[in-house]
């Protein structure tokens, strides 16, 4: 009976340790947004076919464009880029990866280092101050509460992915390239760095059609000859076409740098789109599986809303990440994975 | 206490026997399948009819060749001889363009010997199930070897076998049913094959689950439905469908990059404006409906049945929701007895004819 009652006693002590509450944390980050120049290829090689990159089309002013990226620094002084792990690479154009454990509040020191009006703005949480227009050159800070209202429900992952982006002119600066993820892990199931315990490895991608003859920076990359080398006029007809990115990334046609995952281990895919006319993405893998809101799959149903997918590799090799529309498979929104054993 | 043990201890003991019978290794099988990949002139709609409204086929649009088209379709054979086609029973008409049915319990092995009487170099690429790269029948830079890629390009009159395990992780997931559904497509030049017509389902049914041919137990009808926008510009056979005035009577010259909506055939399994043989099903059974769509742009369906609710990822429902490539499992008990529509809720999908019927027995 006594070893009934310490068996007891020792069990509601365990459970009580597991659901101590972890402190809640300021999680600070120092995110600017920079004006970038970007290359949707800059292996300047079609890396899926293993051919040269398909010819210009007749409007289209090239591979590089001049584009407004949030980026992450090191302090307030907005000096020193924090350093992206080299097996980090493939994120890309998305902005930096915000981890929040349910209760903690994550502090954005924002400053506008582009020429345009831009901030930065949550989705699931809500911002205080509520985001405005940023004048360029100027710092704002926004505190984001993480309540349990942004974080995962019963039937969630023990993480979740929220969208920022800048919505000074919504609809036509996520084709500048502003939107980075918020992700929030069910309180007492994160790590210290606030990502979900029962996870190996996340990886982050966009699914994005960056139309850029919406961006804010069209009229630079018209005026600017070393952007624009062959003198296109904006008003061609085919101009909208001709500038639209369906993209990995930011990357085209097998050029973003490919993750390297472990087999057997545990990874999470986090999967964000912007939302113009011409995104409705169908990610799909080749070589695995993944299971998506308890369903098993291979392809996942992106239409302006963010998925998360879990995926135990088993397969050894280079797989494919693709969009399955044909349009943006044709335009390049082909990516690949590796699969180290 | 010691009454108690006991009791622990019995409970304990048939938990286990109980525990061991269910996990006793249903015999794992290999499945064998032979496929080709064979040319047929397809007709969208061999009636001639709007079957839906009983009235003419409306008018072609402009640039549109007809309703017949050169195509290639995975057809079943009885052996490697690929002499004798493997006869495809009348309930089962309604496939139509769809492929052979593959069905496989985890555990499973499938081979699909594949012989490609086509034209041009086609493959088979499954969803889902495990291969090696030899297997995956889906040429790119994926630092292999080509000798070890043969299955990445069959070509015309050649055979090639395609190996693919059958784990846990191809079959149903905690919040599925007891099975989940994947597409084989031949994936050699995949827009343009797909267009092609090359397109068929794979079952995975959960280890135990499965009757002997794989399919779920505590099904009584499988059927299968693919929303796909075909665009015979993006075929493979396009220029052949334009220099052959059977298919192209009307001579229709194809102008600049061709690239309009007039040759987009909207259909459920290769049929349009109800011209799909109608399936049946009784009142009360358990009926699984397995739907699948292509990847063109506009390959986002709304699939919609009149008459009788479905069950879709545990939620009731008489409407799914398709993306380009999508794969997903909705469950009937049906109540309502008739025939009963079945269609496309996307207006512009409707209106091209994207459109069948179901029939539901007393």
């Amino acid at each position: 009976m006594k070893s009934v009652v310490a068996l007891v006693v020792v069990t509601i002590a365990g459970m009580l340790c597991f659901v101590a509450p972890a402190a809640a944390r300021d999680r600070v980050h120092f995110i600017a947004a920079d004006e970038v120049v970007w290359n949707y290829a800059p292996q300047n090689r079609n890396i899926i076919s293993g051919k040269p990159l398909r010819a210009l089309r007749p409007a289209q002013l090239g591979w590089v464009y001049r584009k407004a990226l949030y980026r992450e620094y090191t302090d307030a002084t907005f000096k020193t880029l924090l350093p992206i792990p080299p097996g980090e690479r493939y994120r890309g154009l998305a902005g930096p990866t915000v981890h929040a454990e349910v209760g903690d509040t994550v502090i954005i020191v924002f400053r506008n280092r582009t020429t345009l009006p831009l901030d930065i703005a949550p989705t699931g949480v809500v911002s205080k101050p509520m985001p405005t227009a940023v004048r360029p050159g100027t710092t704002v800070t926004y505190r984001w509460p993480v309540t349990a209202a942004a974080g995962p429900a019963s039937a969630d992952t023990s993480s979740l992915v929220w969208a920022y982006i800048s919505d000074v002119r919504q609809g036509t600066v996520d084709s500048a390239g502003l939107i980075g993820p918020l992700i929030v892990t069910r309180r007492g199931e994160a790590r210290a760095d606030g990502s979900p315990a029962d996870v190996d490895q996340e990886i982050v991608t966009l699914f994005s059609s960056q139309l850029e003859d919406q961006s804010p920076l069209v009229a630079e990359n018209l005026q600017d000859r070393s952007i624009n080398t062959r003198g296109i006029n904006g008003h061609a007809g085919s101009f909208s076409p001709d500038n639209a990115f369906p993209s990995i990334n930011g990357y085209v046609y097998g050029n973003m740098p490919m993750p390297a995952l472990r087999e057997h281990s545990r990874v999470r895919w986090y999967l964000l789109t912007t939302m113009n006319g011409f995104d409705g993405h169908t990610p799909t893998f080749s070589g695995q599986t993944v299971v998506t809101q308890g369903n098993r799959a291979d392809a996942v149903n992106l239409v302006f809303r963010q998925a998360v997918v879990d995926m135990v590799p088993d397969d050894p090799g280079i797989w494919l990440l693709t969009c399955s529309n044909d349009i943006h498979l044709a335009l390049g929104m082909e990516a690949r994975y590796e699969v180290l054993p | 206490m010691l009454k108690l043990s006991r009791v622990a201890a019995f409970v304990a003991m048939v938990g286990s026997v109980v525990l061991l019978a269910w996990a006793a290794p249903s015999q794992a099988r290999t499945r064998t399948y032979y496929i080709a990949a064979d040319e047929v002139i397809w007709n969208y709609a061999p009636s001639g009819e709007d079957l839906i409204a009983q009235r003419p086929l409306p008018p072609l649009a402009p640039m549109q060749l007809g309703w017949s088209y050169h195509k290639a379709i995975y057809r079943e054979y009885l052996d490697s001889t690929f002499r004798k086609l493997k006869p495809r029973s009348p309930e089962d008409a309604y496939l139509g363009i769809l492929g052979p049915v593959i069905h496989a319990e985890v555990g499973d092995t499938v081979v699909v010997v594949f012989r490609n009487n086509a034209r041009f170099p086609l493959t088979v690429h499954a969803h889902g199930l495990f291969y090696t790269k030899s297997s995956e029948g889906a040429p790119y830079q994926d630092g292999v070897s080509a000798w070890n890629k043969n299955g990445d390009s069959v070509p015309q009159g050649q055979t090639f076998t395609y190996t693919w395990q059958v784990p846990e992780r191809a079959g149903p997931a905690p919040g599925d049913g007891s099975s989940v559904v994947w597409m084989y497509h031949s994936h050699q030049d995949e827009v343009g094959d797909v267009n092609t017509g090359p397109i068929g389902p794979i079952v995975v049914t959960a280890k135990g689950m499965a009757k002997a041919d794989g399919s779920p137990k505590d099904v009584d009808r499988e059927i299968f439905a693919m929303f796909a926008q075909f665009d015979e510009s993006s075929s493979r056979y396009f220029q052949a469908n334009i220099s052959d005035p059977r298919i192209n009577p009307r001579h229709v010259k194809p102008v600049g990059n061709f690239s309009t909506t007039d040759d987009d055939i909207w259909t459920i399994n290769g049929y349009s404006f109800g011209n799909m043989p109608v399936p049946s099903m009784r009142v009360g059974q358990r009926v699984r409906w397995y739907l699948l769509s292509t990847m063109s742009d506009f390959d986002f369906h709304a699939p919609h049945w009149h008459g009788n609710t479905v069950v879709v990822n545990g939620m009731r429902t008489d409407l799914a929701q398709l993306g380009p490539m999508a794969m997903t499992v909705a469950d009937m008990i049906p109540d309502d007895a008739g025939t009963w529509l079945f269609h496309c809720h996307v207006n512009v999908h409707l209106a091209g004819g994207m459109e069948a019927r179901y029939r539901v027995l007393p």
